[in-house]
């Protein structure tokens, strides 16, 4: 456990001190951890909503974290937890084709002030999307949030065997997405 | 090298580390085997609002916490609620205490649960508006109202949490 980890839960810990452990909480995982629910969520709003909801779910079981996990790790598995349960949501409204989908994702990310509508980059969002949730969230912390297969391994509670396929399998289908749809912008 | 065939000894039991060491230098030559995504996952292309983290914090305290902590405070008044709804819907049924009124005969049980349902509702609301203010001092939650859903799911984990000892206590 880092220094940081260790004061946090130190802080939280003693009753008198716990907002101040919480809010330094907040505050180291913030970031990293909006960042790993906006590649899922892909929608600032979306994204803000289950940053919060991921703080409440901290806030409330915090005092019950037991510490032969490390906390990023439990912290990781909360947002990646509350990411799949708004994404299956908002299945739940929308259309079960994934095409379908997939066009109406570009059509609202080239609609969405937060993002930077370059068709590639929509083209890359897109071919991520496609992914099915798990793998996109394996794919995700592997590659841009960099974390290493053995804290995936915790967070996800699977093998690192099995990761390192998903990761390869996904790798692949996103490569091969976008190779078939720049062709087809670009055509 | 091993007699009984011509490969190396000990060939398959080091073949699954082999694959994995190769498929760990994969991880390393994306640019290579995936060129496109390489490429474009160079920038990123998500923003956030201007000073977003800078206020999250503060946002989080005022939508978040600070209600759960209001929630916390409530949370014996709320099950005592419960409680007295289930007594007064009890009482109610009961033949011996049916009253003369021509119109009370006709109700049915779910006329008469849903009207103690939202009287208990309506006096939550107040509850909670009351120890926010009272407690907390955070006046800007004072206009907030919690949605059906929100008080439904603290409805359960409170009753979930609380022991029988605890419910006993109250009653």
């Amino acid at each position: 456990m880092n220094n940081n980890d260790a004061r946090i839960l130190m802080l939280i810990n003693d009753d008198r001190r716990f907002e101040e452990g919480f809010s330094l909480l907040v505050s180291s995982y913030q970031e990293k951890l909006y960042w790993h629910i906006r590649r899922m969520v892909h929608f600032h709003e979306d994204a803000d909503d289950v940053l919060q909801n991921t703080f409440i779910k901290v806030f409330k079981h915090i005092k019950g974290f037991k510490s032969d996990s490390r906390l990023y790790t439990w912290l990781y598995r909360i947002a990646s937890n509350e990411s799949i349960n708004h994404l299956q949501k908002q299945k739940k409204h929308a259309s079960t084709d994934l095409g379908a989908h997939l066009t109406d994702l570009g059509e609202r990310l080239k609609a969405d002030s937060y993002f930077d509508a370059e068709q590639a980059q929509i083209i890359l969002a897109q071919a991520i999307e496609s992914l099915p949730e798990k793998q996109r969230v394996v794919f995700n912390m592997r590659y841009f949030d960099e974390l290493s297969y053995k804290d995936i391994a915790e967070i996800l509670e699977t093998s690192v065997g099995a990761l390192k396929a998903s990761f390869h399998h996904a790798m692949k289908k996103v490569e091969s997405y976008i190779t078939d749809n720049i062709d087809y912008v670009e055509g | 090298m091993s007699k009984d065939s011509n490969i190396p000894n000990n060939y398959f039991n080091n073949l699954p580390d082999k694959i994995w060491a190769k498929i760990d230098q994969m991880d390393d030559r994306v640019k290579e085997h995936a060129p496109h995504f390489h490429a474009l996952s160079q920038s990123n292309p998500y923003k956030v609002p201007d000073a977003y983290f800078e206020t999250f914090e503060s946002r989080l305290q005022l939508l978040g916490w600070g209600r759960i902590l209001s929630l916390k405070v409530i949370r014996p008044y709320f099950v005592a609620a419960s409680i007295l709804l289930v007594a007064v819907l009890s009482w109610i049924m009961m033949p011996e205490n049916s009253t003369d009124d021509p119109g009370a005969d006709d109700l049915l049980y779910a006329d008469v649960y849903d009207y103690y349902s939202d009287e208990i509702e309506y006096i939550d609301q107040n509850l909670l508006v009351g120890f926010e203010a009272d407690d907390f001092e955070e006046a800007s939650l004072v206009t907030e109202e919690l949605t059906e859903e929100e008080i439904y799911l603290y409805e359960e984990a409170i009753l979930q949490e609380m022991t029988d000892q605890e419910l006993l206590g109250i009653l």
